[in-house]
């Protein structure tokens, strides 16, 4: 199982396989309401609906897929990119949190990458096509 | 009644005539009033004529001043209510001649205003013509200057609610003995306005690119240095590096300055929980439509900050790093990580302290450097 990051969108040119995220991601709209009260107690709204949704992702990679991934982010930070999750579902958007941060956590079990594990939060958001 | 012809005339004769021998002053003044009318109820043909011959001399010997001026004023008016042609003619001619055996200045001017209005409620055809001809002459002999000039205006206006027509033709001579300078100068202006055309381009734009990506899926796909970059002809940013870099596991070296190094620093790898940092220059924005929009020049740097933490370190080390920071405050120094990779960059936190965990090696420091990789 696998989570695919593809970009530029459109014209797709590069892929970028990840494993899955761990357990904990979460999933949120991005709509917003400003509410406001009267002096008689009415309520306003003020809704700015969207179809975009903010995906908050945590990794735990290989040191060598960590570089991988360092410089996928280097060349499409700015650019639209398609986030194929792993439910299959296909999303296009951004890559939002700014910097970029993998931290080295642990020595890892195999022989992947000198054994070293490094964690990482994606901030993705965008909309499912 | 019914009159077939009528016709009345009368002739005037006017002669005035004053001598002396001697006078100041001489007047010679005709005043001539003249007008014939028919009135006819019914008439097949109506003519009305005046033939009017005026002559004025003044002959003197010694004469300081002569003048002979014509005022002259035709109008015929010819109007019927039912009317199958109608015309208004006048014919005038002026001569002014100035002659005197010797004289200093000569004019000879003449001013002629010529009008003619055709105009009726229902008509088919109107039309308004001018002759005119104008002719100036200045000659004589051992002239000091002789000029010639016509002054000429035209207008001319035709008005129909289907066709209207104005055209001007115009043309000058001008003659001077004794060439000093002849010169015409004509300005036209034609200005045409068309508020809407009938033809229109239509121009089709279409620019077609193509892209290729590939995705080889294999057991350790998710966990190995496997980009799978295709092609674009469309442009846009340059995709990453397809070669995986060298990890080769060290220490961590330092070295100042960075293009000739005098001194250098080794230290032991640093402990887990060090961290890459990319850090990019970019501008997000939320239109009003609540679009999502992310832009960054490609010329815009990216930042690479590298934070380690290092421990187990002798007090000689720390020692050496503190003093390696301060010799390189704010320059340029190389760094080749734990994984054999050099960079290039400064030490942004120079203040970072060390800390003596115990006796012995138990000494604890860190670093952030942020710079990129060579």
């Amino acid at each position: 199982m696998s989570v695919q990051f593809r970009a530029p969108f459109p014209g797709v040119t590069t892929v970028c396989v990840l494993p899955n995220p761990r357990l904990g991601d979460s999933e949120a709209n991005t709509d917003t309401v400003s509410l406001r009260r009267s002096m008689n107690g009415t309520k306003r709204t003020y809704v700015k609906s969207s179809t975009r949704r903010k995906l908050l992702l945590e990794f735990r990679l290989s040191r060598e897929k960590a570089h991988e991934w360092i410089n996928f982010v280097r060349s499409y930070h700015s650019t639209q990119l398609l986030y194929i999750d792993h439910l299959a579902r296909t999303w296009s958007g951004y890559l939002m949190n700014n910097p970029v941060e993998l931290e080295t956590f642990a020595r890892g079990v195999g022989s992947a990458s000198h054994g070293e594990r490094v964690s990482m939060t994606i901030e993705f958001e965008g909309e499912e096509i | 009644m019914a009159i077939l012809e009528h016709s009345g005339s009368s002739d005037l004769a006017i002669s005035d005539a004053a001598a002396a021998v001697t006078y100041v002053t001489i007047v010679l003044d005709d005043t001539l009033d003249y007008s014939e009318e028919f009135h006819v109820p019914l008439s097949a043909d109506v003519d009305a004529s005046d033939t009017l011959s005026l002559s004025d001399n003044a002959i003197a010997q010694r004469v300081i001043s002569a003048s002979a001026v014509d005022d002259i004023g035709v109008s015929d008016d010819s109007s019927r209510n039912v009317v199958l042609g109608l015309s208004a003619t006048d014919t005038l001619s002026l001569s002014d001649i100035g002659l005197t055996p010797s004289t200093t200045e000569v004019d000879a001017t003449d001013t002629l205003t010529i009008s003619d209005e055709s105009e009726s409620l229902v008509t088919r055809n109107a039309s308004a013509t001018d002759t005119l001809s104008l002719t100036d002459s200045g000659a004589g002999q051992r002239v000091i200057s002789v000029s010639a000039e016509d002054t000429l205006t035209l207008t001319q206006k035709g008005v129909s609610p289907k066709e209207g027509s104005a055209s001007h033709t115009i043309g000058i001579s001008d003659t001077a003995g004794r060439v000093y300078g002849e010169s015409h100068q004509i300005t036209l202006t034609q200005t045409a306005v068309w508020s809407r055309g009938g033809g229109r381009d239509a121009t089709d734009e279409l620019d077609l690119t193509h892209s290729a990506a590939y995705t080889l899926i294999r057991p350790c796909t998710d966990e190995s240095f496997s980009p799978f970059v295709g092609s674009s002809t469309a442009g846009g940013p340059t995709p990453p590096t397809t070669v995986a870099p060298v990890i080769e596991r060290q220490g961590v070296d330092l070295a100042y300055p960075y293009a000739s190094p005098t001194t250098t620093l080794s230290l032991r790898a640093p402990r887990f929980g060090n961290r890459d940092r990319l850090t990019a220059q970019r501008i997000n924005r939320l239109t009003r439509g609540g679009s999502l929009k992310v832009f960054a020049d490609p010329q815009w740097p990216n930042n690479h900050t590298l934070v380690m933490e290092f421990s187990a370190l002798s007090e000689s080390e720390v020692q050496d790093l503190l003093a390696f920071m301060r010799l390189s405050l704010g320059k340029e120094v190389l760094l080749t990580d734990h994984e054999g990779q050099d960079w290039r960059g400064i030490f942004t936190e120079t203040d970072e302290p060390i800390v003596r965990n115990g006796r012995g090696c138990q000494n604890s420091a860190s670093l952030v450097f942020e710079g990129e990789k060579v």
